[in-house]
């Protein structure tokens, strides 16, 4: 994880351009942002203001037409795509909005996984995922399937999942959507007191204005351009 | 990890994996089962149509095969001929006697063929041609005395063990060569055919009644190597007397030495028939498991997994269900095989089979050979095409997988 207030991530004039049935849709019209570490970040903007090309870009899963993204040093146009799936698996974490998790695995392997995959030693996965999932309040539940879970408790096995391998970003696409309100604000306490804790760096993407007040930036896109970027 | 995961994602669909197991299951049977059978069709073909009096090369004089009587002789004490049986190729080798003669009875007689062997030299009578019922085969071994003929013959003849019988044949000199002699054995074929036209005794008691010394009609002989059958003969051929003639079992036999090689084929044109209709199973099986896994596929290439991560899991979860299927495959055709035992009483077509060679009696026989090429085919090719629809799924892209649903 990068010390407070590092350059975590820069984006240098993103620009993207869907075409669908002969007409062409900015999905990023000369974005620029730079994201420090322990920012959280709620992106937000009215469906199809291009919030999820923006994540979709800086996650290293979307490239763009024009422009840079920067993960600490690394230069995302730069790189193969093994190399951005190693990106992924080391440097972000993902928590999406409804299909976060592997059926077959239980909450407790669903947060060791990526670490797995990392190749980190067996005792330290253990110990780590479990920790992260008591963080979560989900200490008991370690033998669950997500089936056997509610949404708001999926959600957070998926926020314990993309935060225990300590990535330099945590990108977060609606990840209320499907929650009911209340669980949806409690899922963003979550949020706050992890950034608040580890110092994680968050991006969340939501159309829920609400979430604006468990974050300590405010940024707002329309028609694929930002709007606003504001700091309490 | 990437194990564990395949393990159980084979049991997310308990009842299509345990399908699919069953179909590979009981194909592997069937083919085992079918591939046991057609060998074991085809070794009793060669049983008795060889090993009536087997060789994997037989020598003769040139004129022999086409008319087979006492003239068409050769000494094997020759002296090149005796270093070329030496050679360290050929395991083991036997003269034989082996001319048309007449048997006699008090009441009847018969045309029989007359075979003098040498007992102790001669590998040991194969499982349907020939079966001892009464009495022993020691007047077959040297300076033994005594014939032994099959019981339908000894029937024909109303003749018994103990009884004497009279032989007559034509002499090396061009007489008559006739005696008197007891039958001290009686044997049992499946072959009703040799039972009553195969006629045994002793080769030296065969050779004072045509009045040889040391001249045979035949030598047979067994190669270490039956694949290298070809170059045997050739080396023999190259050094052979000119009066001599060495042919392979399936020259001497060229009718089932073509059936034998067309099974041959056969068999693994069973093995990939059943093999196809298989693999249509397996990776329909596998296109609808990665159809519905879509979502999660894109998830973990999001999350950062290699597309042959991903490949790895799916392969390795159709090795299980394959191992498991040939698992269950192979007990159920062992099963089988073994409560067959010896073999399905087809007494029913029995005349049939006569007639092409075969005894009445279908046993199955398995070999390691034919085992390990059927298991390994199907794990191999089983695999290979399960990779084809494995592939596509790395080729997913992983946002549009994962919103797949
Ligand atoms: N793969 C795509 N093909 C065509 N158009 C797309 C594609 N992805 C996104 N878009 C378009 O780009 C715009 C921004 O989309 P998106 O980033 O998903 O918006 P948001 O997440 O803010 O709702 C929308 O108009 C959407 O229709
Ligand atoms: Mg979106």
């Amino acid at each position: 994880m990068n010390k407070p207030n590092e350059l975590a991530v820069c984006c240098r004039d993103l620009n993207l351009t869907f075409y669908q049935g002969g007409a062409a849709i900015k999905g990023l019209d000369h974005v620029s942002l730079e994201i420090h570490s322990g920012d959280s970040i709620c992106l937000s903007g009215p469906p199809g203001s291009g919030k999820t090309t923006l994540l979709n870009v800086m996650g290293g899963l979307l490239s763009p037409d024009s422009g840079q993204v920067l993960i600490g040093e690394q230069n995302l146009s730069d790189m193969k795509a093994s190399e951005l799936a190693n990106l992924r698996l080391r440097d972000i974490g993902f928590v999406f909005q409804s299909y976060n998790l592997v059926p077959v695995l239980s909450a407790l392997e669903n947060v060791g996984f990526i670490m797995e995959m990392q190749g980190r030693p067996k005792p330290e996965i253990e110990s780590k995922a479990k920790a992260m999932l008591d963080r979560v309040g989900l200490s008991g539940l370690y033998d669950r399937r997500p089936a056997q879970l509610s949404g708001g408790q999926q959600q957070r096995v998926a926020v314990a999942r993309a935060i225990v391998s300590e990535p330099t970003l945590v990108l977060a696409d609606e990840p209320t959507a499907n929650l009911d309100s209340q669980t949806a604000l409690q899922l963003m306490e979550l949020f706050q007191s992890l950034n608040k804790d580890f110092g994680t760096t968050f991006v969340i993407a939501t159309h829920d204005t609400r979430i604006e007040a468990y974050t300590n930036r405010h940024i707002r896109m329309q028609d694929g351009r930002i709007e606003s970027d504001r700091r309490d | 990890m990437i194990i564990q995961l395949a393990w159980r994602n084979l049991w997310r669909n308990k009842e299509r994996s345990a399908l699919m197991i069953s179909a590979i299951g009981i194909a592997v049977c069937a083919m085992l089962f079918l591939v046991a059978m057609t060998r074991g069709f085809m070794l009793s073909l060669y049983d008795s149509g060889i090993e009536a009096l087997p060789g994997h090369i037989q020598i003769h004089h040139p004129s022999y095969l086409d008319d087979p009587v006492v003239d068409h002789r050769f000494d094997p004490n020759d002296h090149t001929l005796t270093k070329l049986l030496e050679a360290p190729e050929i395991e083991r080798w036997s003269a034989r006697i082996k001319v048309p003669a007449v048997i006699s009875s008090e009441y009847e007689s018969r045309g029989i063929t007359l075979l003098g062997i040498e007992a102790d030299k001669e590998p040991q009578h194969p499982r349907h041609g020939y079966t001892l019922i009464e009495g022993d085969d020691a007047a077959l071994h040297s300076n033994g005395d005594g014939i032994v003929l099959g019981q339908a013959l000894a029937d024909k003849l109303e003749t018994r063990l103990g009884k004497r019988v009279v032989l007559m044949t034509q002499s090396a000199a061009g007489g008559l060569a006739e005696r008197g002699i007891r039958v001290t054995g009686i044997y049992h074929s499946a072959l009703t055919a040799r039972e009553e036209t195969e006629v045994y005794i002793s080769l030296q008691t065969a050779q004072k009644l045509l009045g040889l010394t040391s001249e045979v009609s035949e030598i047979a002989l067994f190669v270490n190597n039956t694949s290298m059958l070809e170059a045997t003969q050739a080396n023999l051929t190259a050094d052979l007397a000119p009066s001599l003639e060495a042919l392979r079992w399936d020259e001497i036999n060229e009718y089932l030495g073509a059936t034998m090689k067309t099974m041959d084929q056969f068999i693994y044109i069973i093995v990939g028939v059943v093999f196809l209709t298989l693999s249509f199973a397996l990776v329909n099986t596998l296109v609808m498991a990665i159809y519905e896994r879509t979502p999660e596929i894109g998830l973990l290439l999001a999350l950062g997994l290699k597309p042959r991560s991903i490949l790895a899991c799916l392969s390795i979860e159709s090795m299980w269900l394959i191992t498991l299927g040939m698992l269950m495959g192979n007990a159920l055709a062992l099963a089988n095989l073994y409560l067959m035992g010896d073999g399905i009483d087809l007494s029913g077509v029995a005349e049939g089979l006569a007639m092409m060679g075969a005894s009445p009696y279908l046993s199955a026989d398995l070999s390691f050979h034919d085992w390990a090429i059927t298991n390994a085919l199907v794990f191999f090719l089983g695999l290979t095409t399960s990779v084809l629809p494995a592939r596509k799924a790395t080729q997913l892209d992983p946002i549009k997988a994962l919103h797949a649903s």
